[in-house]
């Protein structure tokens, strides 16, 4: 049967391409094993080559294998353009296009759709891994059979993901080309289908438009962080196939010089990419940060950590010949982190625990589980099997060698990510006890305490003071020992750090004291640390480095990492909430109430009302041209001098569904920013222009006023000295009016508004009846007599809810992660020149030749 | 002993009691029976109640929700929700209660949402982007 109006040829193309890259990766994944197995790396009786003489593999093999790699790269370059050919035709036959995209979509965001789906998103990790294969088989001749090997294999098992086809029951991935009219979508709108049960021929001029992309992810950095991420996520596979290629072929220091460079490239984009989705979160998030510990992000995190902990013992290596076996294990640990991780946020068993895990549909976690173990179990027993022919060194580091901190910094880093993956990891221990307890229902499932992100930052901090203290200490030792003049030249910067980070204590007012004073001194601890740190690694690169930037690339990524370290310890201690309520009920707390101030505020249109230091207005608001999407624009004054504008936005019933999906907007300083989302509105279909204002009336204790509607009886006026958040001083008074207002239809409603006196500025918070559409204001307190402002509005009262932070110093942040990705790039190009010139010149290689010979002396 | 060893047992040592915090704060699922027991913060799985309106008014105060839920076993309760209104939450599919069963009511300090509109690949949402039978019979398309 024929469907009008179908374009079927890209989506057969994109699935010849699939197959085709399912095929060549197999292809690749054998000739590149016999290409190695078949070369000559260790003699007959399987002893290693001493580290002499280069890999050879076999040429014919090898051949053959680029020949299908490059078939692979080609294939997974076709279905990606097919694929968003599609997206962007808004071709709705297929199920990707209609799922993810829409016509009224921007063109940037045609990108985002491409991996708001699991297909798309492994697409783009496949894609890369092609990316990272040609340019290993471009560069690292000498390596490219084993590392290409293990590369083209994770190829073979990404390309399962997208084949959508069922082996023995168990469905095999996800295809991105299925048509929406067999995907089973339509299979339960009778509207498609005809009188004969049959599907119509013209149903696909029944559908008009796509389902769109998730509101959350049209925002401009979803173009950019997920391929960003995923580069980070694909290229740490590189240095995991170096670490098994020399385990593989017994060369096992061998190939230590040309991993360098890849794990400080992957190190670098990875911390690039989590700290974009950090931006992301800060800028489209309501959870009010850019960090919480969500699983997502810790997924991410954790491999970092354990990649970094690696470059760092791989150096050591490079140096001192100290450390290798430890450099393999968190090689291999962080790509099987990445995996892990995949399967976490993938495979839907954290949707309970997560505020954006995504679900376990299209691609299944069997299949995901799978991916993990089929890496694990080889490469575990592979490592564990050649442990102890990894050379080592017997004799112990000096404690005042560099390489000794440098281990004890890895190390902690590396247990830092044990613990925050084994926290996040609750819900699949819960998943593990419910398979041994069955449905007797004797396993209470556990679920994280009460303030989870408590529960990590108590055990993170300290990661962060070790942390802090050693990189700002680690950089002035020497390799093997450290003579005194080093550490003379340790003082000045240890001076001025200290001093610097104290006067930050100083004056910064730091004052945490939510979680008790132990906390808030080690907050001190590691804000002083990550200030000594961040002189202390400045001064480096102009006293150690004397000022060479391109060699200074570690001292460059310390300093972007201490600076980082400083922004999250300030702003985190000091984010303040400034949109506490101190209107309504609130203020009905006795003396010395320990109640929470709400966090909510809601402000009024054309009412302005006080928030922490600011006094704002709802001014008014406006709808995007062809999305349900709102700005709402508040005006922000201080003091009469400084005045901006935000506008935070909400989607509004959304696609029918009632409710609102807003997105923040804040205001940047250098040295904070005022950062506010909605958090609740009336239904905007219903409201109008609203054009009345106050008229304001002198009134006395038990005098009446009268409205359209009603009166109004003036009951009492009371000063009050008590309201949550605020802080009075001597001359500083509030006072609250008590008010009944009576209606025609004999409804009674008590109404308080108040008038705060603060620092010389007069704020008046009005009440309402929402009822009566009535709202009145305190405008003036003149012992018993007052002065009211009445306000009726024919229209339904425009409001907003709002919450609103001030985040101090979050700059730092971003700013830190910048120098900190530039730190590791330059790092990787001054290994990569240096790599270059020991095998073309081998001046060094004397030099090297010495380390190696230790690294065998076992 | 060599000193990287006495290091790495003391780090393994914070490590462990760094872990063991964690643990100790570990809360349990509970239902709304066994939580008014427990008296402790625990974590109970409902559905939220979607024939008793949700009482939020922004105007009256931005920072009280109240509404219904069932739990598990099928016990309603009334839920307490300092806060505003969580987005979305009458499309939720179940509710993760944080918090304390209070006399009469549960006090929720955080609640974590089930919403199937949340997750990409949830087909019933998209579904109803869908013309329905009623439209398409009115021939409007």
């Amino acid at each position: 049967m024929n469907f009008i109006g179908e374009h079927l040829l890209p989506g057969q193309l994109g699935h010849f391409f699939l197959l085709l890259s399912l095929v060549a990766s197999i292809g690749a994944t054998v000739s590149y094993f016999l290409s190695v197995q078949k070369g000559a790396f260790y003699n007959n009786a399987g002893n290693a080559l001493k580290g002499t003489g280069s890999l050879s593999v076999n040429t014919a093999w090898r051949k053959l294998a680029r020949i299908f790699f490059i078939t692979e790269a080609i294939s997974v370059f076709a279905v990606f353009v097919t694929l968003f050919y599609i997206i962007s035709n808004h071709l709705f036959e297929y199920k990707y296009a209609w799922q993810h995209s829409s016509l009224s979509l921007e063109m940037k965001y045609l990108l985002s759709c491409f991996w708001e789906g699991q297909e798309g998103s492994f697409l783009l990790w496949s894609i890369w891994h092609c990316v990272l294969g040609l340019v290993i088989i471009w560069r690292e001749k000498e390596w490219e059979g084993p590392v290409m090997t293990v590369i083209s294999f994770a190829q073979f098992c990404l390309a399962t993901m997208l084949l959508g086809i069922s082996f023995f029951g168990l469905k095999s991935g996800s295809n991105p080309f299925i048509l929406l009219r067999n995907s089973g979508v339509l299979d339960n709108a009778p509207v498609f289908y005809g009188a004969d049960g049959m599907m119509r021929q013209d149903y696909l001029s029944l559908i008009k438009d796509g389902n769109d992309l998730n509101p959350l992810l049209q925002n401009y950095w979803m173009v950019i962080h997920p391929p960003v991420l995923f580069l980070g996520f694909a290229s740490t596979i590189v240095p995991f196939a170096f670490a098994i290629g020399g385990l593989w072929t017994k060369r096992f220091t061998e190939w230590t010089k040309a991993a360098l460079p890849w794990a400080l490239f992957s190190a670098g984009i990875l911390g690039l990419g989590i700290m974009m989705g950090a931006a992301w979160a800060y800028e489209s998030l309501n959870f009010g940060g850019y960090w919480a510990w969500d699983p997502v992000e810790n997924a991410s995190l954790v491999p970092w950590m354990v990649l970094v902990a690696g470059v760092h013992t791989l150096l050591i290596y490079r140096h001192t010949g100290n450390a290798l076996r430890t450099t393999n294990l968190f090689f291999i640990l962080s790509f099987l982190l990445v995996l892990y991780s995949t399967y976490l946020t993938r495979s839907g068993d954290l949707q309970e625990t997560s505020v954006h895990a995504f679900t376990g549909e299209g691609i299944t976690k069997w299949h995901l589980r799978g991916l993990l173990l089929i890496f694990l179990l080889p490469s575990f027993v592979l490592f564990f099997k050649r442990y102890k022919h990894i050379p080592f060194i017997a004799k112990e580091e000096e404690g005042s060698s560099r390489e000794f901190w440098m281990f004890i910094g890895s190390l902690v880093l590396f247990l830092s990510a044990i613990v925050i993956i084994a926290m996040t990891s609750v819900p699949v221990f819960n998943k593990i006890a419910g398979l041994f307890t069955g449905n007797d229902k004797t396993f209470k499932a556990f679920a994280v305490g009460e303030d989870a992100a408590f529960a990590y930052n108590r055990i993170q901090i300290f990661v962060a003071i070790i942390i802090g203290s050693l990189t700002a200490i680690g950089m002035y030792l020497k390799y093997k020992t450290t003579g005194k003049p080093f550490f003379k030249k340790m003082i000045i910067p240890a001076i001025i750090g200290l001093v610097a980070g104290g006067l930050v204590l100083a004056f910064g007012n730091i004052d945490y004291r939510e979680h008790g004073i132990g906390y808030l001194g080690a907050i001190w601890l590691a804000l002083l640390a990550s200030v000594y740190s961040l002189i202390a690694n400045g001064s480096y690169i102009f006293t150690g480095q004397k000022g060479v930037l391109k060699k200074a690339g570690g001292a460059i990524a310390h300093v972007g990492f201490a600076m980082m370290l400083t922004g999250i310890l300030i702003s985190s201690s000091k984010k303040e909430v400034i949109s506490h309520n101190t209107t309504g009920i609130f203020l009905n707390f006795g003396e010395g109430s320990k109640e929470k101030p709400g966090e909510n505020l809601t402000l009024i249109k054309g009412v302005p009302t006080k928030m922490g230091e600011f006094t704002v207005t709802y001014d008014k608001d406006s709808a995007h041209p062809k999305k349900p999407l709102w700005y709402y624009r508040l005006k922000f004054e201080k003091d009469g001098k400084e005045s901006f504008s935000l506008a935070p936005n909400a989607f509004v019933n959304y696609k029918g569904n009632e409710g609102l999906m807003a997105n923040p907007d804040a205001k940047h300083y250098l040295t904070h920013d005022i950062f506010t989302y909605i958090t609740s509105l009336p239904d905007p279909s219903k409201a109008n222009e609203d054009t009345t204002s106050f008229k304001s009336r002198e009134v006395a204790i038990g005098d009446t006023v009268f409205y359209s509607k009603g009166f109004a009886v003036l009951e009492d006026v009371s000063s009050i000295k008590n309201i949550p958040g605020v802080e009075f001083g001597a001359n500083d008074s509030a006072s609250v009016a008590t008010i009944k207002v009576i209606s025609k239809t004999s409804s009674i409603f008590t109404i308080k508004p108040t008038v705060i006196n603060l620092k010389g500025t007069v704020f008046a918070q009005p009440d309402t009846v929402l009822q009566e559409s009535l709202v009145m204001q305190l405008q003036k307190v003149d012992g018993k007599k007052i002065t009211l402002g009445v306000k009726e509005s024919d229209a339904i009262m425009q409001y907003v809810t709002l919450k609103a932070y001030k985040f101090p110093f979050i700059n730092l942040l971003w700013l830190g992660t910048l120098i900190m990705v530039l730190g590791f790039m330059i790092s990787m190009a001054w290994r990569i020149q240096g790599n270059r010139k020991k095998t073309s010149g081998k001046e060094k290689g004397v030099k090297m030749a010495g380390v190696q010979e230790k690294a065998f002396e076992v | 002993m060599k000193k990287i060893h006495i290091v790495l047992l003391l780090l393994v040592i914070g490590g462990i009691v760094g872990m063991s915090f964690f643990i100790k704060d570990l809360t349990t699922q509970e239902t709304f029976s066994t939580a008014s027991q427990k008296k402790d913060f625990v974590v109970v799985k409902v559905q939220l109640d979607k024939n008793t309106p949700i009482e939020y008014d922004g105007l009256k105060n931005p920072n009280l929700t109240v509404f219904y839920a069932t739990d598990q076993q099928g016990k309603r309760s009334k839920v307490v929700y300092k806060n505003a209104k969580p987005t979305d939450i009458e499309k939720s599919d179940g509710i993760d209660l944080n918090g304390y069963m209070r006399d009469g009511y549960f006090e929720c300090t955080k609640l974590q949402m089930k919403c199937p509109s949340k997750y990409k690949d949830d087909m019933k949402v998209a579904q109803k982007s869908l013309p329905t039978s009623d439209s398409a019979s009115t021939n409007k398309y």
